[in-house]
Order: structure tokens, then C-alpha cells, then sequence
């Protein structure tokens, strides 16, 4: 999976327009990143990567790049 | 309070499983067949039947039914089951048919055979582990929650198709237990939440030795005409 195809992953998740992240967009920045949202991106890790992301390592996120590199 | 009762425990390795089997054991039953599909270390003198199967699985419960052979039982727990956080968007058709077959269908499955077998006693208790998600709208619980309160109704039914051969027929909505504090998802669900769930317990998390505790006086002949109701044990999460 591309960057741009998991950027479009998380721009899902958190329910925004396609192609409105990029990587150095400071997580704290986006209104629509709540716990539901943070919920979802644990959720997606699993299913679509099989891996396992904690509440703890999430918390340690600062930007979008930060999810992306974790799914990498 | 279980002495000479046959009892069947189907369960995991979970604290409140082992916590639940090993009070049956001290309170003197007369044989204990515990089936797991995970290898459990119950080191109970000999006094625990270990069955080691997938119950999950339908062929695998044909198999536990002639492991049984004749032994009648008194006293069933359906302590199986799987939980599972996830935003409504993420509830795929797998996930939500997965846990309806662990936490309900299974269920379904062992009392169909055990009565079709007329394996159970006269005057047995069947007690299911249910959940206070059953009856709280909570977050990202939706499925867990709804097949909880299906297996809640369910013993409601079997509770009164069962009474006249007097087998009773009970659950037990649990809150939140001190071992789930361990638990993957509960972790990621705790740590990403603005609130503190737990603190709606006022009476803080609960032992699984009161789980077993209950679960022991359910199956025992101090509450002959205890049936069909769903037992709240929730720290008063729901006050």
C-alpha cells in the first residue's frame, strides 16, 4: 500500500475529504481526531496491517506521518 | 452448597473461568468437567475433568457429547464468548456474525444437544455470563452489547420452556472485573477515551472470586425458583 493509499485510509477513518492530509499534519490540528477516530485507527491497524497498535503508542502519535510510518 | 453435583464449565483460561472452577472444586462437587479450547492450568488434585476442544466448534460438541458418555449433569456455565470494541463503520458482517456465534449461537448449540441427549438432571441450573453492556448504550460496544442482551433473552426462554423438568436457567450481567484492566482492547479503549469509564463503577472493579461466588449460588439448591432473570453484578456502574 502506497503513502497517498494509507493517507486515504486515515482520511476515512477520521471522515474527512479525500486527499485533505499529508504526512507532516500535526494530529492535534485535526478537530475531527477524537477518541472514536483514535478507536478506529487501532481497529484499521488490526484488520488491514495485522498489527497490533496500543492506546499508549497512539498517545505517542504527533502527526499523520506518524499513523502512516506505524502501517508501514 | 454443590456436593455430588455434576458440573460442566465451559470457559478459557481467564481468571474469572479458573476463578469460577476452582470455588465449584471447594464447595465439594461431585465431578467437574471443564472444556476449553486453551490449555487451562487447573491444578485442582485431580478433582477437574479437563476436556481440551473448540466448543466453538459444532463438530467438536458432538464429540464432547459422547466424551460425556451417561454422565448427567446438574449444573452448566456458559462462561465462553469474545469481546470486541469497534466503531460503528467498522462493524463488518464477519466481525458482528463472529461474536454472535461465540456469545450467543454456541450457547444455543450446547443446551440444544444437552437436551436433545437428556443429559441434564432434573432440577439442574445453567447459568450464562452475561454483561451490563447488555443494557447500557455504550460507544463502540454495539454488537458485543446486542449479543449479550440476546443471550439475556435467551435464558429468559429456555428458562420457562425448561421449568418443568425444574432446570433453571439464569445469567449474569457483569460490570467491570479487575482482570479486564489486562485486556488489549480495553487498554487501547481506555487509553484513547476522554473519559474514565471505570469510575462509573462506584464500588470499584470487581473481584472474579464474587463472579464465582454468584455463579456457585446459581447452580446450587439454595434458590430453587431463582429462574430466568438476568443478575446484575456491576459494582453500580448503572446507578
Amino acid at each position: 500500500m502506497t503513502v497517498q493509499e494509507k493517507l486515504n485510509l486515515i482520511e476515512e477513518a477520521l471522515e474527512l475529504d479525500v486527499n485533505s492530509l499529508t504526512e507532516d499534519k500535526a494530529l492535534e490540528d485535526i478537530p475531527e481526531y477524537d477518541s472514536m477516530a483514535k478507536l478506529t485507527i487501532i481497529v484499521l491497524a488490526d484488520d488491514e496491517f495485522g498489527k497490533k497498535l496500543t492506546g499508549e503508542q497512539l498517545r505517542d502519535f504527533k502527526t499523520v506521518g506518524d499513523i502512516v510510518a506505524f502501517l508501514s | 452448597m454443590l456436593l455430588g453435583k455434576n458440573i460442566l464449565v465451559f470457559g478459557s483460561n481467564s481468571e474469572i473461568n479458573l476463578s469460577i472452577a476452582e470455588r465449584i472444586v471447594s464447595d465439594q462437587a461431585g465431578k467437574l468437567f471443564y472444556v476449553s479450547s486453551e490449555k487451562v492450568d487447573l491444578d485442582q488434585n485431580g478433582a477437574v475433568e479437563f476436556i481440551q476442544l473448540n466448543f466453538y466448534d459444532n463438530t467438536e460438541l458432538d464429540r464432547l457429547v459422547e466424551l460425556l458418555g451417561n454422565e448427567k449433569i446438574d449444573g452448566i456455565v456458559y462462561a465462553g464468548g469474545m469481546g470486541g470494541v469497534r466503531p460503528l463503520k467498522l462493524n463488518s458482517p464477519d466481525f458482528v456474525s463472529q461474536m454472535f456465534h461465540h456469545n450467543v449461537f454456541t450457547f444455543f448449540e450446547i443446551i440444544r444437544l444437552m437436551t436433545k441427549k437428556r443429559l441434564i438432571n432434573e432440577g439442574a441450573s445453567i447459568v450464562a455470563l452475561s454483561s451490563v453492556s447488555s443494557i447500557k448504550g455504550l460507544k463502540s460496544k454495539s454488537v458485543y452489547s446486542s449479543s449479550k442482551a440476546a443471550l439475556d433473552a435467551a435464558v429468559r426462554g429456555m428458562a420457562a420452556e425448561l421449568a418443568d423438568k425444574k432446570i433453571r436457567v439464569n445469567s449474569i450481567q457483569k460490570g467491570w472485573v479487575i482482570t479486564d484492566m489486562n485486556l488489549d482492547f480495553i487498554q487501547s479503549n481506555m487509553a484513547v477515551a476522554e473519559n474514565n469509564d471505570f469510575e462509573k463503577q462506584v464500588l470499584g472493579a470487581i473481584d472474579p472470586k464474587e463472579i464465582a461466588n454468584l455463579v456457585v449460588f446459581l447452580l446450587s439448591d439454595q434458590v430453587k425458583t431463582l429462574t430466568g432473570t438476568n443478575l446484575l453484578l456491576d459494582g453500580g456502574y448503572t446507578l
